[in-house]
This record gives structure tokens, C-alpha cells and sequence, in this order.
């Protein structure tokens, strides 16, 4: 009986021990079992400010047939912490907005040079979060956002869930403030309320001409950051809400349709996205008798940061929101 | 019965257990935390041998001969995270502010009480049972979600077992038993997000309101079966099977978490000596969970001698370790365990203390 002690005992305990020492953590994306993990693993990692472990994971699930909203979700938080988002420090910032020369405060709450990867990195983020479609969501072709991978997205912002379009606001608020930062060099002595330098691509051309995104990112994520607060704005605490509508109602009007008329000189301004396609598609005898209806597709397209090589009404769009953008900063807004 | 039938006995049912180890989702909760149970590493369902197998094994009820009342058995546990994080939250309250929030991200604000009442009669275990659970913890510096936990649970649950005695040896003894418990419970645990995290931003309370919802009723019924072995009379093998919550015990109020239905398995062992009593436990559950093997793995072993209980064990291969102090109508009882929070084995471990008050009184 001794003996038989001995074998249960034995048995009892090497086999979970055994176990135990196995746990495996070269994670297989096809398992159901391992991407919960691998999410939960993510989830910790930027906890704990550990962006580069959180995107590596992240980017495994993303890139898979497996890819899910709560992956979109979770790789979107990975890049943002690679773009030097931390939401709760982002809106203890706001209140910079309080002492105007709107523009100029993006780039108190979030910059980057070409030495850091922030922009790029909140470039892919907005990907990711235009993919976060709501159930049952039908994108008809004129509205899809890269729609060949595992991970298609669309234009309209009602289309996507509650938490991407909150999550959205502080990705485009970053986009702004790394490419104003990198491309206008705000004036750092004077609390960035000044640009040193003019930014580039101001005109149609100068759009499709560049090569690394940067201009039409810029415009998308102007567009982006009105359509998160108009989707988010019913659920912000009434305070918080009038502070953010004050700046978007300022800024929302000139960069998007123009002119401008400065309220103290009365000097008129012809910048806005609207009014600079306008004007660039009456030029072109093909496109002036429809210049109306090219230039509206080019605003609702242009929430695609990729829509600027699409066609020349979306590059003019671009072109007119960052002339208005560099003029408004110019002018203290 | 010869040791060679007896090893064959454990190849077989072990063999029986494989199909279940093959499954690879988060664990199951108890309805309470049983303190012994707890420190011995969870494992108590081939054992079974007190009075809480009403609440893991209900064939276990079949060996008890005594009759008892448990007053109160007041039990409160917590990590030591919990005091640590609420000690440095009330410092940083005074100059509140979202960097506050911010601080607050990862750590585990944990605490659960239960008050147990019970009648023990042969047989036959009736417990009133409260139970309290909240949490709070956040998660995600870019993207901040939040896990709130706000359970209240009470009711009643009764159990009895049966002893179907010896079948073709006198040494066998086979029990089966059941339980049966009408419970009501308010909230769960609820993932919220940063749309969610606006919205409580703006309503507040009435928010968490809405999301934890009201008391639901819910009906829920265990069943066990047990095989004791009286190997000599100092030595006792037990094997078990059981089956908590079966279909689950849901409530009327869906806001309110279901118990999900537990099927484990276990081995016992007893060694009987002069002053001292040695026992060993095993048991695999959450048997139909997609969790790690080693998520599902409990081994633990008590040693009593006068006086005093020792525990120790590993609760899916995290180390718990207690001690109980037992003087006629009170019992005492310190312990440390793990749980694994994650899906992967020490993936996500939080280890917490527990301390359980028991008078109890022979009726």
C-alpha cells in the first residue's frame, strides 16, 4: 500500500508541475487562446509605458486574418503610445487652449521632429481607428479606406464605434501637433503662438508632389479632429465640451471653406480647403462645370490620409486647408 | 485490493481527463472564497471532506457525522496592492487632478467579503451566504479603459449527500450529492472603455448606475459524486467528480453575472497518524474553459495537529500558504494566495491576503 501511496503522489504532482514549466509564450496567432493572451499581454505592456513590446504584438494580431475591432483597438493605443499620446496627461494640457493662437497650442500638447517616429506612428494609428467600423456597417466603394487588407476602414465617422472616434480626437489633435511642429517650427521662446518658418505644400502641386504623406496627414487630420468632436461631443461633460467647441468653432469655418476675414484689419483671406479647390478646378475647363460636387467629394474623401495622389480636387482641398492653417497661425488664431 | 489494481484505477481515470486538458478563456469564480479550500490551493473537490464541500463537491456532505452551526464566518481579502494604492490615492485626492487618474493605471484596488452562516447536520449543509466584491483598476496610458467591479451576492444554498456504502469491496465506499441554492445578485464586472470613461465623466453616478444595473434572482444546482477508499484505517485515497452551477445560474436581471457551470475533477489522499493528520489534494477545473492546463491545475496540503491547521499549495502554480488556529468554537484563519488573471500561466498574477473569523457552535 506504501507503494501505492508513493505512484499517486507522484502523479499527482509532476504533471501540472510539468505543465507549469511548458507555459508557452511564442504566441500563435491562429489561436483563439494565444491572441487573448497576446491582447492581454498588449493591454499590460502599455500600462506600463512599454509602447515598442505593446506594437510588436499588436502588429502580429493586425496584420492577420484574425484581426478583430478589439485588435483595430488595441494596435491603435500601441501606436498612439509610440506617437506620445497619454490621454489623461493630454487633457490636463487643454487649458493651454485658453490663451488663443489656437493653432500654435497643438503643438504644446503634442510635437515631434524628423528624429522621433510620433507622426508616423499617429499616422498609422488613424488607419487603424478608421477601421473600427460599428456592426453591420455597409462602406459603399466612394468611402473605403484601403479596402483590400484585413483591416478596411471608412470616411464617415458615424460609421466607426463610440471609443475609436473619442480616441481619434487625440490621434488627429497629434497629427496636427507633430506636422506643425516638424514643418512650421513654432517659435518656442514665445509659447509656440508664432510659426518660424512658413509651411510647405500651399499649393496643389506642392500636394501631389510630395512623396512622404505629410501634406495631405496634415489635412486629414483637421478633418478628423471635427468629425471626432462633432461624434463625441454629447458625451463630454458640458464644461469640457464649450472649452473644446470654442477652439473648433474658431479654426472649423476658415481652414475648411474660407475665406477668412480678419475681424481687425478686415483684410480678406482666400485660404479654406473649399475655396482653394474651388478656384483650382475653375481653371481647368474639364472640371469647372463640376467643380462644386469635385471639390465636396474632395472634402469627404480627404478624412483619408492617403486621398491627396486620388485625384487634383483632393490635393487642391489639402492644399487650401494648409494655406489656411499657416495663415491662421500667422495671425495669432 | 492490490496495489497493481489500484494503479490502473488512476492510469484510467487520469486517461479520462486528457480530453478536457486538450481544450485550451478566463476562469470561473467562486460564489464564496473558502478559506481552507483557498490555502490549500484552491483544490477540494476529490477531497471534500467539511462542511464548504456544499459549495465544491456536494457528495462530500455524505462523510460529515457531525452537528454544528457556524455563526458567522467573516471572511475579508484583499492585495496588499489595494492598501498601498488607496493609502497614496488619498494623498493625491487633496491635489486631484487627470495626472491622479493617470497614477492610478495599473494598480489592483481589490477587496471581497463574505459572511457564511451555516447549519451542519449529517448530510445535510443549509448556508445563508453574502458575499461583496469591488474593484478598480485601469489599464493603458495612451488610451486609458477601466475595469470596475461592483458585486453584491446573498441567498441560501443547501446540499446533502448520500453514501451508497461498499460495492465489490468492503474498503470502497461510493457517495453522491446535491445542492441546490436560490441567489440574489447586483453587478459583475464591467470592461469600460474611453467612450464609457466620458460618459461616467459626465453622468457619474448615474452611469455606474445603469451599467451594474439592480438584484436579479437566479437558481442554480450542484451535483458530485465521490469515491472514498479505506486503504487501512490510517490511510483514506478519495477520487471526485463534480459539477457547480450546472447550465449556469443566471439571474433575472442580465447585468448581474452568471455563475458559469464548473466542472472539476480531483484526487484526495489522508494519512491518519497519532496526533497528526496529513492530506493531500489535487483537482483540474473550469474543465470546459479555454484556459491553460496549468490555469486549471490545483494541488494543496494540510497538515493538522493540535490546535493548529497548516496549509499550503498552488493555485494554478502560484503559491498559496496559510494557517488556521482552532480552539473549540473559534477558528482563525490567515492566508496568501495567487490568482491568474490572465489566459497564459503568470500572465497576470495578483496575490492577496485573506483573514476568515469562524465561530461556530455544536448543536
Amino acid at each position: 500500500m506504501k507503494v501505492a501511496g508513493g505512484w499517486f503522489l507522484f502523479s499527482l504532482l509532476s504533471s501540472p508541475i510539468l505543465s507549469g514549466c511548458s507555459s508557452q509564450h511564442t504566441y500563435d496567432v491562429s489561436n483563439a487562446s494565444d491572441r487573448a493572451a497576446m491582447l492581454l499581454d498588449i493591454r499590460s505592456a502599455l500600462t506600463n509605458g512599454d509602447c515598442n513590446g505593446a506594437y510588436a504584438l499588436s502588429s502580429r494580431l493586425y496584420s492577420s486574418p484574425y484581426s478583430t475591432n478589439e485588435i483595430r483597438m488595441a494596435h491603435a493605443s500601441a501606436l498612439g503610445c509610440k506617437a506620445d499620446i497619454q490621454m489623461f496627461v493630454a487633457i490636463s494640457k487643454f487649458n493651454n487652449f485658453g490663451s488663443g493662437n489656437f493653432i500654435g497650442q497643438f503643438t504644446t500638447i503634442f510635437n515631434s521632429d524628423f528624429n522621433d517616429q510620433r507622426l508616423e506612428s499617429a499616422w498609422l494609428a488613424l488607419d487603424a481607428l478608421q477601421s473600427v467600423l460599428n456592426s453591420g456597417t455597409v462602406v459603399g466603394a466612394a468611402d473605403q479606406i484601403l479596402p483590400a487588407g484585413y483591416n478596411p476602414g471608412s470616411v464617415i465617422s458615424s460609421d466607426r464605434s463610440d471609443s475609436s472616434n473619442v480616441f481619434n480626437l487625440f490621434v488627429s489633435m497629434a497629427i496636427i501637433g507633430d506636422s506643425l511642429a516638424r514643418f512650421g517650427r513654432p517659435d518656442l521662446a514665445n509659447n509656440h503662438t508664432a510659426l518660424v518658418q512658413h509651411l510647405p505644400w500651399q499649393t496643389q502641386g506642392a500636394v501631389m508632389a510630395d512623396t512622404t504623406g505629410s501634406a495631405c496627414g496634415l489635412a486629414a487630420g483637421f478633418l478628423n479632429l471635427f468629425d471626432s468632436f462633432d461624434e463625441i461631443a454629447g458625451q463630454l461633460n458640458p464644461s469640457a465640451a464649450s472649452a473644446m467647441n470654442v477652439v473648433i468653432s474658431k479654426i472649423r469655418s476658415p481652414i475648411l471653406d474660407g475665406p477668412y476675414v480678419d475681424p481687425i484689419t478686415s483684410t480678406t483671406f482666400n485660404i479654406g480647403g473649399n475655396s482653394q479647390c474651388l478656384t483650382d478646378m475653375a481653371a481647368d475647363p474639364v472640371t469647372n462645370p463640376v467643380r462644386v460636387e469635385l471639390c465636396r467629394a474632395a472634402k469627404a474623401r480627404l478624412r483619408y490620409r492617403g486621398a491627396c495622389t486620388e485625384n487634383k480636387a483632393n490635393a487642391s482641398y489639402a492644399a487650401g486647408i494648409i494655406m489656411a492653417v499657416d495663415q491662421l497661425w500667422a495671425l495669432g488664431i | 485490493m492490490g496495489t497493481w489494481n489500484l494503479k490502473v484505477r488512476f492510469f484510467a481515470i487520469s486517461l479520462l481527463w486528457f480530453p478536457a486538458w486538450a481544450q485550451a478563456q478566463q476562469g470561473v469564480e467562486s460564489l464564496i472564497r473558502m478559506p481552507r479550500l483557498t490555502a490549500m490551493g484552491g483544490a477540494g473537490v476529490g477531497l471534500a471532506d467539511d462542511e464548504y464541500a456544499l459549495f465544491t463537491n456536494p457528495a462530500g456532505l455524505a462523510g460529515l457525522e457531525s452537528r454544528r452551526f457556524h455563526l458567522a464566518a467573516v471572511g475579508l481579502e484583499a492585495p496588499l496592492e489595494t492598501y498601498e494604492t488607496l493609502n497614496s490615492s488619498i494623498t493625491g485626492l487633496r491635489g486631484f487632478d487627470v495626472n491622479t487618474l493617470n497614477s492610478l493605471l495599473g494598480k489592483e484596488i481589490y477587496l471581497r467579503t463574505s459572511i457564511t452562516p451555516m447549519f451542519i447536520l449529517p448530510h445535510f449543509v443549509l448556508a445563508y451566504v453574502f458575499d461583496f466584491q469591488g474593484a478598480i483598476e485601469g489599464f493603458n496610458q495612451a488610451n486609458p479603459s477601466f475595469r470596475i467591479g461592483d458585486m453584491i451576492t446573498h441567498g441560501v444554498q443547501a446540499g446533502m449527500g448520500w453514501s451508497l456504502k461498499s460495492g465489490r469491496h468492503p474498503t470502497d465506499e461510493w457517495r453522491i450529492g446535491i445542492s441546490a441554492k436560490m441567489l440574489f445578485r447586483r453587478g459583475g464586472y464591467f470592461d469600460i472603455d474611453t467612450a464609457g470613461f466620458l460618459a461616467m465623466g459626465s453622468n457619474g453616478l448615474g452611469y455606474i448606475n445603469s451599467i451594474v444595473g439592480g438584484y436579479g434572482t437566479g437558481y442554480g444546482a450542484d451535483a458530485g459524486v465521490q469515491y472514498v477508499n479505506h486503504l487501512d484505517r490510517g490511510q483514506e485515497l478519495m477520487v471526485g467528480a463534480s459539477i457547480t452551477d450546472i447550465a449556469g445560474t443566471h439571474f433575472s436581471d442580465p447585468r448581474a453575472r452568471t455563475l458559469a457551470m464548473n466542472p472539476s475533477v480531483g484526487f484526495g489522499y489522508v494519512r491518519k497518524l497519532d496526533l497528526f493528520k496529513w492530506k493531500v489534494a489535487a483537482d483540474f477545473r473550469n474543465l470546459d474553459q479555454s484556459i491553460s492546463f496549468a490555469n486549471k491545475t490545483h494541488i494543496g496540503t494540510e497538515l493538522t495537529i493540535p490546535l493548529f491547521d497548516f496549509y499550503a499549495g498552488l493555485n494554478q502554480m502560484n503559491l498559496t500558504y496559510g494557517a488556521a488556529f482552532d480552539i473549540w468554537i473559534l477558528k482563525l484563519t490567515l492566508l496568501s494566495y495567487a490568482e491568474e488573471l490572465g489566459v497564459q500561466n503568470h500572465q497576470l498574477t495578483s496575490r492577496r491576503y485573506m483573514l476568515q473569523v469562524d465561530f461556530n457552535l455544536p448543536i
